[in-house]
């Protein structure tokens, strides 16, 4: 009888006791790991992995591909978001993860240095162009993708060469660099004809050799032709040439601009040679398949070049539209939605606000993962690169600098959209691949008063003509251009 | 049944007594703010009020089962047991959660919810009461209680 009287509050305790579903469990295993020693080890590790294998929950979903494998990736971006939600310290580094075979591919990387007259000013003395440089071709030899680095000076033909360049090549090759060497190394200096130039080094580029170009890529008309001409004929021949080059090869090209100090002749638009010293733009073109070229931005190379860069330029052939990872915030926003299909990318019962402030406006944050992609950050933060299907909606970008923030962890920009017209319908946001605003800022048409004008100084004749014939090529005006979509439901 | 559970304390969207960040908090909306794949309150307290209000029924009809504890006040006590007990599970589960900040950050829930919610469970625990102390087919079991009800005797 006293069994009978108690059971009922024995059934109790047991039921309010039992209440975990196994990926709470697995939640609070995980946090018990991370606490006692402020780290993940192996067996701890793979004691997390068999709970994931053994319940088919729908909080582990999220760690499975589509053939219902685990993905360790997965598996430890959550970790960490959940570490991070809970106010645990922990890196990447701090959880054991099994060593992928994963093999990366090497290929070899030819230097194209281009050394007409108009590049002496960079090379006389130590000059930044030429620790920029150094560093850079260090990197390129030490970084692990290199299969052979090989250095060419180039002008109206290739007049020297260094195959499979040592340390001490390269040091050789810029670093001891002097106006006299560069005329001694011989070929025709007197012009710097680009697109005879790109045309070369373009040839050279297959899946086993990529190709690095260093130029001041200041068009030289001469003295009798006509300026404009000579750039859009120039622009147009350049065009050409890569668009041939991309109907056989999956090419990308990365373009940075960087600064350095310029002691000597500067040949103006009508060859005048003005004797200039002051800071001067140069640039660096990297061409590849988009997989080489990948891998050199994965690498950091030219994130770590000394004095950094100051502009950067993405081009890739453009095989298919891929969709970023992205996810739509339940908040802030204004007016009101569900969040019950948010994590199908659909946003249901949405209603536009009815307070004072905001009445009629309905907004949303979506939250994306840009890193994987071969553009600069700071490219996704230009809304004229992008393109909505509702027009109505306003946009507004900002890289994520929360680094607290569980709920963005793992993603790199914000998109905050608000419109005055809300209706169903399925919004869709394309990033379009073009020319970007720096390349125009940076482009002069008349350069014979760059010794007064400051602003000249900064510019590099004919820019937009090179950069606008090559971007043509990747992205022809006639197509959508889209190398990102995202695509958002929104029901009523 | 997490759907079940959440428009029955949500009253079928006519009379929500919290705001519909604590009806995702309920739903299982997890820490990372990615999915409903966090604890799902609403299931887990759903069926903690009605085997909470069905022992308390067992305690007064089956198991006391008394001839001095049969009449309708002593109802009224039982029902306040449970409208109590159920209270404070519901109030008490969101409110630890509230206090550790243990929910989603983009989610806005304050104390008032907890009490919503707490008292949201406590009318359906009576009212599952009510109904199954109700039903003759289910007291008539009882020996001293089989005509107990919230009015008589």
């Amino acid at each position: 009888m006293t069994m009978k009287r108690y059971l009922p509050f024995i059934l109790l305790i047991l039921i309010l006791t039992s209440c975990k579903s196994d990926f709470g469990s697995f939640n609070e295993e995980a946090l018990t790991f991370a606490n006692n020693d402020k780290r993940i080890d192996e067996k701890e590790y793979q004691k997390l992995l068999e709970q994931i294998s053994g319940s088919d929950e729908k909080g582990f979903q999220q760690f499975k591909n589509d053939k219902g494998e685990i993905d360790n990736i997965k598996v430890v971006t959550y970790l960490l978001k959940y570490f991070k939600a809970k106010n645990v310290g922990f890196t990447a580094n701090d959880i054991w993860q099994p060593v992928t075979n994963a093999t990366q591919e090497i290929f070899n990387i030819n230097v194209y240095l281009e050394n007409s007259a108009s590049m002496d000013g960079y090379v006389k003395g130590v000059t930044e162009f030429e620790t920029a440089i150094y560093n850079l071709l260090g990197d390129f030899k030490i970084s692990g993708l290199c299969d052979s680095l090989n250095l060419n000076y180039i002008n109206k033909t290739i007049p020297y060469q260094k195959q499979n360049a040592l340390p001490a090549d390269i040091q050789d090759f810029i670093e001891k660099l002097e106006p006299s060497v560069f005329k001694q190394r011989g070929g025709d200096r007197s012009v710097s004809d680009l697109k005879n130039i790109l045309s070369t080094v373009l040839k050279t580029v297959n899946n086993k050799n990529a190709a690095v170009l260093i130029s001041d890529f200041v068009f030289s008309p001469g003295k009798n032709a006509n300026a404009q001409d000579y750039l859009n004929n120039q622009g147009v021949g350049i065009k050409i040439d890569f668009a041939e080059k991309l109907k056989e090869f999956d090419l990308s090209a990365v373009v940075i601009q960087l600064q350095s100090n310029f002691d000597g002749l500067y040949y103006d638009k009508t060859d005048k040679p003005l004797s200039f010293k002051g800071k001067r733009p140069y640039y660096v073109w990297i061409f590849g398949s988009t997989q080489q070229i990948s891998s050199i931005l994965d690498k950091k190379v030219l994130d770590n070049i000394k004095g950094g860069y100051s502009n950067r330029l993405v081009l890739q052939s453009i095989k298919g539209i891929s969709e970023p990872n992205y996810k739509i915030l339940y908040s802030p926003k204004i007016g009101s939605f569900s969040a019950k299909q948010l994590n199908t990318k659909i946003i249901s019962d949405a209603s536009a606000s009815k307070d004072n402030q905001n009445k009629g406006l309905f907004g949303f944050n979506v939250a994306v993962d840009f890193s994987k992609s071969l553009q600069d950050a700071n490219y996704f933060l230009d809304t004229t690169n992008y393109i909505l299907s509702n027009t109505k909606y306003q946009l507004k970008i900002e890289t994520i600098t929360y680094k607290n923030d569980a709920s963005l962890s793992g993603f790199t920009h914000l998109l905050k959209l608000q419109t005055s017209e809300l209706r169903e319908e399925v919004l869709k946001i394309e990033i379009v691949g073009k020319t970007p605003s720096w390349v125009f800022n940076s482009t002069s048409i008349d350069d014979s008063n760059i010794l007064n004008d400051k602003n000249e100084q900064q510019k590099t004749f004919g820019l937009q003509y090179l950069i606008e014939g090559i971007s043509d090529a990747f992205y022809p005006k006639s197509n959508s251009n889209a190398i990102n979509s995202i695509s958002i439901t929104i029901k009523k | 049944m997490k759907e079940f559970f959440a428009s029955l304390y949500e009253w079928f969207g006519l009379m929500p007594l919290y705001s519909t960040d604590m009806g995702d908090q309920l739903r299982g909306w997890d820490i990372t703010c990615t999915d409903y794949i966090g604890t799902p309150w609403y299931v887990y307290i759903g069926w903690i009020m009605i085997i909470i209000t069905a022992l308390v029924y067992a305690l007064q009809y089956h198991i006391i089962d008394s001839s001095r504890w049969n009449k309708k006040h002593h109802w009224w006590i039982f029902a306040l047991l449970i409208f109590v007990l159920n209270f404070l599970i519901a109030f008490t589960i969101p409110f630890n959660t509230v206090n550790a900040g243990d929910f989603c950050n983009q989610l806005n829930l304050s104390i008032a919810d907890c009490i919503g919610f707490g008292l949201s469970n406590a009318i359906w625990s009576f009212i599952f009461f009510l109904i199954i102390s109700t039903i003759p087919l289910i007291r008539r079991f009882s020996t001293n209680c089989r005509n107990t009800t919230f009015w008589k005797p």
